[in-house]
């Protein structure tokens, strides 16, 4: 009987535990510095060179994530082959990778010293410790999110959709782009902004990769360790920036995925 | 050389071996009957060129479509079939009318839209354009689907299971219009389905499939009255017979016989069917039990045991089949070629509009 009542109360003991651990930090971001003092911090030029420098490099990262994924996802979604499961492996390496290890196998590879390296270097672009190379550094780390979210939303589209497109006189393309796409949208927005928040957040691969020059590869998260040690505030400033454009995201990722993948308003047929 | 649809294909499935040759006139409806997992999907699958079998050859009207030793597979937008899915496969994002619409591709924007229009007035779907699937009834759905599956003027109509997602009370009236629009296209129809009465309802002949390979091939009636297997009896059940329905319950078949059924149907074409369980059989000269009873002298043509039961097939003007007890085979002397007299109850007659 008393542990009846024992063990819900255990549950909750718990939840509890993992809410105040979970959200604390985030709070203090904003209440160990004043409204004031953050726009304040923000007005520092090195602030709002991260900022631009993030929004920047990561919608090009994401611009390129979705015109490169989703037609990679949907070949995954919908084709039996060899080799598919270790492709979808493939795909998701980069999600278990350390990310400092990412930007030393891009080294590794497209490096100056790397094995395209002298091939890269001959066309005259430019990517170690150049903006350029932030994008990659991003688009390597963050596409798995993107993509794996396509391929699930693809799969979840019924084939026998595809397939009436088809008889209806549709080739493959008008199909992908008239019926896949439409009816995977949800899918495929929330995919777009987990990888996006994952970009927004990356530092170790950009780190090693890209290294972190003021205005060039000093993205939001680079500028908040570089300020660590400085100014303290400015760091926070730029920290509550990051935790409010997250929040944003997740919380669209919620409305997408619960508003239009919800079972209870659209039948799923 | 085949005016129609001719299809020969031999395709491995998950557990059974699909080994079909079916030939369908400009004009004809062939339902494929068979229980789930016989192949009969695959097959319209494979003429849509949405699968393609391991060997065999498709041809429209001597036009190969898909030919396995020439090397020649169209895409399914290269054929021009008309399907219509079990479940009708309605676009959920697009409106009734952006569904009809979407094959059309000649003509701008508003001649398309105008052509999904009339499709959809033709359909009695006037007020349901901007209706998203989902906000329609399974009998709209149908037509929606069937509207959009026409658009293209197909030269193949395929039809799987189309009125398996309906429930029973809109299932006779889709069952008619679908028949009607059907019988008008004039071109060669298959339709898929598990139902025999709902095969003889739609399709002019019925092929039984059974583990990938049809089993056997006939009219609705031919097959109800000879089934050539158990299986075939057992999936047939009741017999089919056709006539014109006259005012009162009576049906004047053809052939010339009066047969009486409680049930109610306008006066036109009518489909009457019984089961052989319930035709009992009499002595040539047996009077007639009262106006409730159908009589219909009949000719033995074949006998069949079929599990503890003996089928007994006749010639009545049409074929019929009863089912009866050894006893009574011994008690009537059947054999081929024996006059008898068929009766049945008017309770047992039922009638579905043609």
């Amino acid at each position: 009987m008393r542990l009846k009542r024992l063990f819900p109360a255990a549950l909750v003991a718990a939840l509890t535990v993992l809410l105040v651990f979970l959200t604390l930090p985030i709070l203090a971001i904003f209440f160990d510095v004043g409204p004031a003092q953050l726009i304040d911090a923000l007005g520092a030029p090195g602030a709002v060179d991260a900022l631009r420098l993030s929004l920047l490099t990561t919608s090009i990262a994401l611009t390129v994530i979705v015109i490169v994924g989703t037609p990679a996802a949907y070949l995954l979604a919908t084709r039996r082959f060899r080799g598919r499961a270790l492709a979808i492996t493939l795909v998701e390496l980069p999600l278990v990778l350390p990310p400092a290890v990412a930007g030393i196998g891009l080294l590794a590879a497209i490096g100056p010293g790397g094995i395209l390296g002298p091939a890269i270097a001959s066309t005259g672009i430019e990517l170690v410790f150049e903006t350029a190379g932030v994008v990659i550094a991003l688009t390597f780390v963050a596409s798995p999110f993107y993509v794996r979210q396509a391929l699930a939303a693809f799969e979840a589209v019924d084939s026998a959709l595809l397939d009436a497109s088809r008889t209806l006189g549709a080739g493959e393309a008008r199909t992908f782009v008239r019926i896949a796409i439409p009816n995977a949208t949800s899918g495929l927005a929330s995919g777009f902004a987990l990888a996006w928040g994952r970009a927004l957040g990356e530092f170790g691969a950009t780190l090693v990769f890209a290294g972190s020059f003021r205005g060039i590869t000093q993205t939001t998260p680079l500028a908040i360790v570089a300020l660590v040690g400085s100014d303290f505030p400015g760091a926070l400033a730029l920290s509550a920036v990051l935790v409010l454009v997250s929040l944003a995201l997740l919380i669209s990722v919620k409305l997408i995925s619960g508003s239009l993948l919800g079972p209870a308003r659209i039948p799923t047929w | 050389m085949s005016a129609g649809l001719a299809l020969s294909v031999r395709h491995a499935l998950a557990s059974i071996e699909l080994d079909v040759e079916i030939d369908v006139e400009p004009g004809a409806r062939l339902a494929l009957v068979g229980p789930s997992g016989a192949g009969k999907s695959s097959v319209l699958r494979i003429v849509a060129g949405l699968l393609c079998p391991d060997a065999g050859t498709v041809r429209l009207a001597g036009r190969a479509w898909l030919d396995t030793v020439a090397g020649v597979d169209c895409a399914p937008e290269q054929r021009s079939c008309g399907y219509l899915f079990q479940d009708y496969a309605l676009f959920p994002r697009m409106s009734a009318l952006g569904n009809v619409a979407y094959p059309i591709r000649t003509g701008s924007r508003r001649q398309r839209r105008s052509r999904a229009g009339t499709l959809l007035d033709q359909f009695g779907l006037a007020g349901l354009a901007r209706r998203r699937p989902a906000e329609l009834s399974g009998g709209e759905r149908q037509r929606v689907a069937l509207a959009r599956a026409l658009a293209r003027e197909p030269e193949v109509l395929l039809l799987d299971e189309p009125l398996s997602a309906l429930d029973a009370r809109s299932r006779a009236a889709a069952s008619r219009e679908l028949r009607t629009v059907v019988s008008s296209l004039g071109v060669p129809t298959i339709v898929v389905t598990h139902d025999f009465v709902e095969a003889a309802q739609l399709a002019d002949r019925i092929a039984v499939i059974e583990a990938g390979s049809v089993v056997q091939h006939g009219t609705p009636a031919e097959l109800a009255a000879r089934p050539a297997s158990a299986f075939v009896a057992d999936l047939a059940g009741a017999n089919v017979l056709s006539g014109t329905s006259r005012a009162g319950g009576a049906i004047l078949l053809d052939g010339g016989a009066r047969i009486v059924s409680t049930c109610d149907a306008p006066a036109g074409p009518v489909t009457a069917t019984v089961f052989p369980w319930e035709i009992a059989l009499e002595p040539e000269g047996f009077e007639p039990g009262g106006s409730q009873m159908n009589n219909l002298s009949a000719r033995v043509e074949s006998i069949a045991p079929v599990g503890g039961r003996v089928r007994v097939g006749l010639s009545a003007g049409q074929p019929l089949a009863a089912e009866v007890s050894p006893a009574s085979v011994q008690r009537l002397g059947l054999a081929p070629g024996v006059s008898v007299v068929a009766t049945w109850k008017a309770t047992a007659t039922r009638v579905l509009e043609r």
